[in-house]
């Protein structure tokens, strides 16, 4: 379970983000508060991106078990990716705007 | 007889001494025998049930091709009058029904039965007897499934069976019931296939086989099955849901009561598209097998590609609006999946770079399997670049329902997975056949098929982007759309014709009795080992990734028995269990034998969903007490006592009954209870989605029902949880029947208590399930809670059976082990739907 943790991090961050900004929308929006959206799903993934980088950062010193840390780290590059894209949208657009 | 054991750990032990006595290869022989004649449909061994697995979903790869070439024949030339509207759309929804879920999973899923347990190094599967269930349960409920079309009975909603279209009031005959109940089925015998294959991957490999050493194969067949897992259980919810509305008024889906037809497209996609990723992640873990012999060289990236498919495995999670981005939802939720879209893209290009990166690294042998790796890589790489192309908003807007979206699709799917199964069948062959398939008239298959499927698909982009929409059964003439469909026609024949060259191939040099052609290709993999019906004759210490490249002799060691268990340990069918991470053995088990409990019970439950759909509810419910009848008489024998420590190499010993974590059971609840919560999340989606959609249908906190009863059904969980506890204690200790049964029965009726207390409860509000979508979606809670109680009553009555019969002790306790994780679920589950029902409602109060 530990090594589960220690190797899949980087994209359970990112399915933690992208949850947290896709289904906060419609709470916000329903709620009368889409105008801090945008704010909210920004603090999210760059809390994200944050605890990733840290968490990269402590298994890169440690590397106690060469062969599954040299699949969690680029794991958590690619998942890096993910979240930083993940969070482009809300930086360019206004939240609660439909589709026209 | 044995060779003093090494002494430290982790290294490989020595080998038994050669040449072995006659009398084990004897006895290996005599428990793995096949039954011969009609009675070889009562086989369980991996290599049967696979055959027969991978030959009936190429029977309905066939069915489904004859679809779509008169699909084809009908669009040839416009306004044709070949098959009428309704024909065609039957037709067009069983062409994709049969070929998504009759053919794809099943297809990829009967490869990794039958290859699996010898590329792991495994006797079998953990669980021979499931695997033949899956098999069964699959087979006769898709051909029932599919004589439908004979009889004007089939589903015409489209494979996606979106409602309103799909409801009552647009689709009043059985056809939808026939998709929703059939389709259901079908899939829980995919979970049952996905468990087997988890539990396979993670426990039964060979000794030193760590998870780094593990073929690539195996690798995508644990991410494809942990997908299904997470996958398959929100569409399940979704049929589920949509027939509570068929028969009995539930609105889910109705607008006008509170309900929402996007919330069938949000559960159906979010399996629809990991279903892609599904389909594709084995064809590509195949193409990682085959590329490495053909090139003569390891695989260039192989920790990389780990790495790119635990990625496509979570990442294609977060792609299913991309299905949606014409239905009206907020812009920047879109924007969210169109990065997650592109996202996808980086891990399927790793692989892609990895696989030419070994064909440059080596010397490619351009042999029928290499042509349709190519073939693969070509047409992929363009349905994944015109799959970026519609994961942009803008452009998806243009192009969506046209047939674009059809083309680019094909392009995914015949390129991402037929291609790549072909060159599968055509470089395992030799493994499994005593003559291997025709290189001559391979070739010919393999210029028929891409050409073919060229001449097909890439027109109908041009067509799509000229407007030709989706679905339709004629179009009119004059606007510019002839050629193009007139050419996809053609080509969709001279596809066929290849297929058809296949099928003469398969006559011609299929060979499956009589031993195994053999190594041809040199390749490196532990499936090209000597096999006999009882896989290796005996199993290797794995130290690379490539052991018969790295060991030259080890095929000849091998089947002299030099390695582990050259023997049958116990008299019975076995296979070594191993640790999950590592692959150190730490257990023997005992596998079942021939029997026919398990067809008796596919059949019988097939029968149940399909007599529901008829209405014929008394036998259908005849049908499903023989299911369970004899799934009970199965699991009867599948725990056998202890016969103590055996020797399995010189100077290791395993033991032959553990319990708890140790035992494969134990895992297959755990990814049980996984299912079982997926499905259990998608539905508190739902909950909240309807919740957001339609607020007004949510009562004001004082029309909620008195929090007594909220109370009193979360009293009886706790005695429920209670009475678990105190009969495992009374197990440890090795107490007496009258107290662990007593403590059983007193918990299983406070777990049905309080089922029934949340539905007393919620009538005595006067709320009902057909009233408005707030009823529906508050009554699915214990509806939900009733399916799982019930597999803990029905397993319950097992364990107390064999508590009754002295099968059920302290140390031989797996059966009530697995109850535990059940039962301890069900109690989290009935909770948390309590918590939602009867709290959100009194904490947001109404709309």
């Amino acid at each position: 379970m530990r090594l589960a943790v220690s190797t899949l991090y980087g994209p359970l961050l990112w399915a933690g983000q992208f949850l947290l900004v896709y289904a906060s929308e419609s709470l916000f929006c329903r709620a009368g508060a889409g105008e801090t959206h945008r704010a909210f799903a920004l603090a999210v993934s760059v809390a994200a991106a944050g605890v990733l980088v840290v968490l990269v950062a402590r298994q890169w010193r440690a590397l106690s078990q060469p062969a599954l840390d040299s699949v969690g780290v680029p794991l958590a590059g690619l998942s890096l990716l993910a979240i930083v894209w993940t969070a482009l949208p809300s930086l360019l657009m206004a939240s609660c705007t439909a589709a026209t | 007889m044995s060779d003093v054991a090494e002494t430290q750990p982790g290294a490989p032990p020595r080998h038994y001494d050669l040449p072995r006595p006659q009398k084990e290869l004897d006895g290996l022989e005599a428990v793995w025998r096949l039954p011969t004649g009609w009675r070889v449909f009562s086989a369980i061994n991996n290599s049967v049930v696979g055959y027969l697995y991978i030959g009936a979903a190429f029977l309905f790869f066939l069915l489904a091709g004859i679809l779509g070439l008169l699909i084809r024949t009908q669009l040839a030339v416009p306004g044709n009058g070949f098959l009428s509207q309704e024909t065609y759309n039957q037709i067009f929804t069983m062409h994709g029904t049969v070929m998504m879920f009759l053919f794809a999973v099943p297809a990829v899923e009967a490869l990794g039965v039958l290859l699996l347990p010898q590329m792991l190094g495994a006797r079998d599967l953990p669980f021979p007897r499931l695997g033949a269930f899956a098999f069964w349960a699959y087979f006769v409920g898709g051909l029932v499934f599919f004589a439908t079309l004979f009889f004007d009975l089939a589903p015409s909603g489209g494979w996606f069976m979106y409602p309103p279209l799909t409801g009552t009031a647009f689709s009043p005959g059985m056809g939808a019931d026939f998709w929703l109940l059939g389709i259901g089925f079908i899939e829980i015998s995919a979970i049952a296939g996905a468990i087997e294959i988890i539990v396979g991957v993670l426990r039964t490999r060979a000794p030193g086989m760590t998870l780094d050493r593990m073929p690539i194969f195996a690798w995508t067949m644990l991410v494809f099955a942990a997908m299904i897992v997470f996958a398959f259980p929100a569409v399940i919810l979704a049929t589920m849901m949509l027939e509570m509305e068929r028969a009995f008024g539930w609105p889910f889906f109705i607008a006008g009561k509170g309900g929402d037809p996007l919330l069938w497209q949000h559960l159906f996609w979010f399996f629809g598209h990991p279903e892609v990723y599904i389909i594709f992640l084995p064809a590509a873990g195949m193409v990682s097998m085959i590329v490495p012999a053909m090139a003569q060289t390891e695989l260039v990236g192989h920790r990389l590609i780990v790495v790119a498919l635990i990625a496509t495995g979570f990442f294609s999670f977060g792609l299913w609006v991309h299905h949606m981005f014409t239905t009206g939802i907020p812009m920047v939720s879109l924007g969210f999946f169109s990065a997650a879209s592109m996202a996808v893209a980086v891990p399927s290009g790793i692989q892609m770079f990895a696989w030419i990166g070994t064909i440059a690294a080596g010397r490619l042998r351009f042999a029928t399997p290499a042509l349709f790796v190519l073939g693969f890589i070509a047409i992929f790489t363009i349905g994944g670049l015109s799959g970026v192309m519609v994961a942009m908003v803008p452009f998806d807007w243009q192009v969506h329902d046209t047939y674009f979206v059809v083309a680019h699709f094909h392009y995914v799917l015949v390129g991402g997975m037929v291609f790549p199964l072909f060159a599968a069948f055509y470089y395992w062959a030799p493994a499994f056949s005593s003559r291997p398939l025709s290189e001559r008239l391979g070739r010919w298959v393999f210029a028929l098929m891409f050409c073919g499927f060229n001449l097909a698909f890439f027109p109908l982009h041009i067509a799509g982007l000229l407007g030709m929409p989706r679905r339709v059964y004629t179009y009119p003439e004059g606007l510019g759309w002839e050629p193009y469909n007139l050419a996809s026609s053609a080509g969709a024949y001279m596809f066929a014709a290849g297929i058809l060259l296949f099928v003469v191939d398969l006559f011609r040099n299929l060979r499956p009795t009589g031993g195994p052609a053999g190594n041809v290709w040199n390749a490196g993999t532990l499936e090209w080992l000597p096999t006999g019906n009882y896989s290796v004759r005996s199993v290797p210490h794995v130290e690379g990734r490539y052991p018969l490249w790295d060991r030259p002799d080890l095929p000849r060691e091998v089947r002299e028995g030099a390695h582990y268990l050259p023997r049958t340990a116990t008299g019975m069918r076995e296979t070594i269990v191993t640790s999950p991470v590592e692959g150190e053995p730490q257990f023997l088990m005992r596998l079942p034998t021939p029997g026919w409990s398990h067809v008796v019970a596919a059949v019988a439950m097939a029968a149940f969903f399909l007599l529901l759909v008829a209405k014929a509810v008394t036998l259908a419910l005849i049908c499903g007490v023989v299911s369970i009848a004899a799934m009970v008489a199965w699991m009867w024998r599948a725990d056998p006592p202890d016969a103590g420590p055996v020797e399995i190499a010189p100077g290791v010993e395993v033991p032959t009954l553990v319990s708890g974590p140790l035992s494969p059971a134990w895992w297959a609840m755990v990814v049980l209870t996984m299912v079982a919560a997926a499905l259990y999340l998608s539905y508190v989606f739902s909950y909240l989605f309807l919740w957001t959609v339609s607020p007004e249908v949510w009562p004001q906190a004082d029309r909620m029902p008195d929090a007594a009863w909220t109370s009193g059904a979360l009293a009886s969980l706790a005695v429920s949880a209670a009475a678990l506890l105190g009969a495992d204690r009374v197990l440890r200790a090795g107490g007496t029947r009258i107290g662990m049964g007593g403590l059983m029965a007193l918990g299983v009726s406070a777990l049905v208590a309080a089922t029934a207390l949340d539905v007393g409860a919620l009538r005595s509000a006067g709320l009902a399930p057909d009233k408005d979508a707030f009823g529906a979606v508050t009554f699915m809670a214990p509806l939900l809670q009733t399916q799982v109680t019930a597999a803990v009553v029905v397993i319950a009555l097992f364990t107390l059976a064999r508590l009754w019969a002295g099968r059920l002790t302290a140390a031989r306790r797996v059966v009530f082990d697995t109850l535990r994780l059940l039962w301890l679920y069900a109690l989290g589950q009935g909770t948390l739907g309590l918590i939602l029902t009867h709290g959100f409602p009194r904490l947001m109060g109404g709309g």
